[in-house]
């Protein structure tokens, strides 16, 4: 199915849930079950509390898919909707110093210009060294690059579902791809062997 | 675009999200610059790498906890049905009121039941697909009996005869476990 087929099919989805068809949702669920998932597990880092998320995000669709107007794409809203469950959790978790002082760490991380390019990108195709860097990231550098490299999502897409300006989603993956770069870097040079 | 421009752009790019005519400018830049080169590479490895991660998400777990999560939404919880319980209660207390003066008037009346209100009763919401049969022969493998219903959400009320009360739950589990007949069962 392209992309144009899928948004159709979950346009007329969300009409037939917004009738209260329950068969929609739960086809309307296998669309976009792992979509929600790895976005909030991405964010959240935690698998039962995404799984929970999904579930709220679902739920959500149940009770207010007539609140689709159609003037963004179906993904874009439905993550749109897991952005802000995900944001309520973080902030019930009370992270908010903790997670000022990741976005010091990854700020830090993404202002230290000295990488050696070769390095990086041997490192890059290591899944668990960018798993490993992910980790690292503040919650809003993890949303963007998850957002742009998973999704394949345009930067006006990523502020809509981040609620921020263009131009901020622009600084965020720039200073993100550059922390990226540099824990990818400093991981290597400590695997090298010493002499 | 420039330098900068270019720069920011590059991600973008990378993940084909792009306008054609931007593509073209990126392309362009991208000619005999090996910085931007070495950048995209690096773009495009990251993305690689990011998209072929297996994650093993809910799946079929996840849309049975959403089911379930509908299905206790769906309980009567809403004003309708309060407004039902109400009046219920009243209806209730009236007949308390006149069931107690009928045992002050004669000193020998005895329920016909042996069962206290409540006691016993559970309510339940049949599958619409469940046939006449199916809920029959439900009610006869439980010894249970409608006493009311259905309410406009369709619930009944059914009592089951001769159940000690502390084995209420077991049975209330079995008829939530009877898929396609019973939606949801739930003692009072």
């Amino acid at each position: 199915m392209n992309n144009v087929d899928q948004e159709q099919q979950s346009i007329e989805l969300l009409q037939q849930i917004s009738k209260g068809h329950q068969p929609a949702l739960e086809a309307f669920y296998q669309l976009y079950e792992p979509r929600v998932y790895r976005y909030a597990l991405s964010r959240l880092n935690e698998p039962f509390e995404a799984a929970d998320t999904l579930n709220e995000v679902m739920m959500e669709v149940w009770k207010y898919a007539e609140r689709f107007e159609g003037r963004s794409k179906v993904s874009t809203w439905v993550l749109g909707i897991t952005h802000h469950k995900v944001y309520d959790r973080l902030r019930k978790r009370k992270k908010a110093k903790l997670e000022d002082d990741i976005d010091d760490f990854s700020n830090k991380l993404a202002d230290d210009n000295q990488t050696n390019m070769e390095q990086v990108l041997a490192g890059v195709d290591d899944a668990d060294m960018v798993r490993h860097c992910m980790d690292k990231l503040s919650d809003s550098h993890r949303e963007v690059i998850h957002l742009a490299f998973f999704e394949d999502m345009h930067y006006q897409d990523i502020a809509s579902i981040a609620k921020c300006p263009e131009g901020t989603v622009k600084t965020r993956v720039y200073h993100a791809k550059q922390a990226l770069k540099n824990c990818i870097a400093k991981l290597m040079v400590a695997m090298e062997p010493t002499a | 675009m420039n330098k900068q421009e270019i720069n920011e752009a590059l991600p973008w790019y990378a993940n084909d999200s792009l306008s054609a005519e931007e593509r073209a400018e990126i392309e362009q830049a991208l000619e005999n610059n090996t910085e931007l080169q070495q950048e995209t590479e690096f773009l495009n490895k990251l993305r690689n790498t990011i998209q072929k991660n297996q994650i093993q998400s809910p799946g079929e777990f996840g849309l049975q906890k959403l089911k379930r999560s509908i299905k206790t939404e769906e309980k009567p919880t809403s004003d309708k049905w309060r407004v039902f319980t109400i009046a219920a209660s009243i209806m209730l207390v009236v007949q308390v009121g006149i069931m107690t003066t009928l045992i002050q008037q004669e000193q020998t009346y005895v329920p016909l039941s042996g069962v206290e209100p409540g006691k016993n009763i559970i309510q339940v919401q049949f599958n619409e697909q469940a046939k006449e049969i199916d809920i029959r022969n439900t009610l006869l493998q439980f010894n249970a009996e409608i006493i009311e219903g259905p309410s406009k959400q369709g619930i009944y009320r059914i009592r089951l005869d001769q159940t000690d009360e502390s084995n209420i739950d077991i049975h209330v589990n079995k008829l939530n476990n009877m898929q396609g007949i019973v939606d949801f069962a739930e003692s009072e």
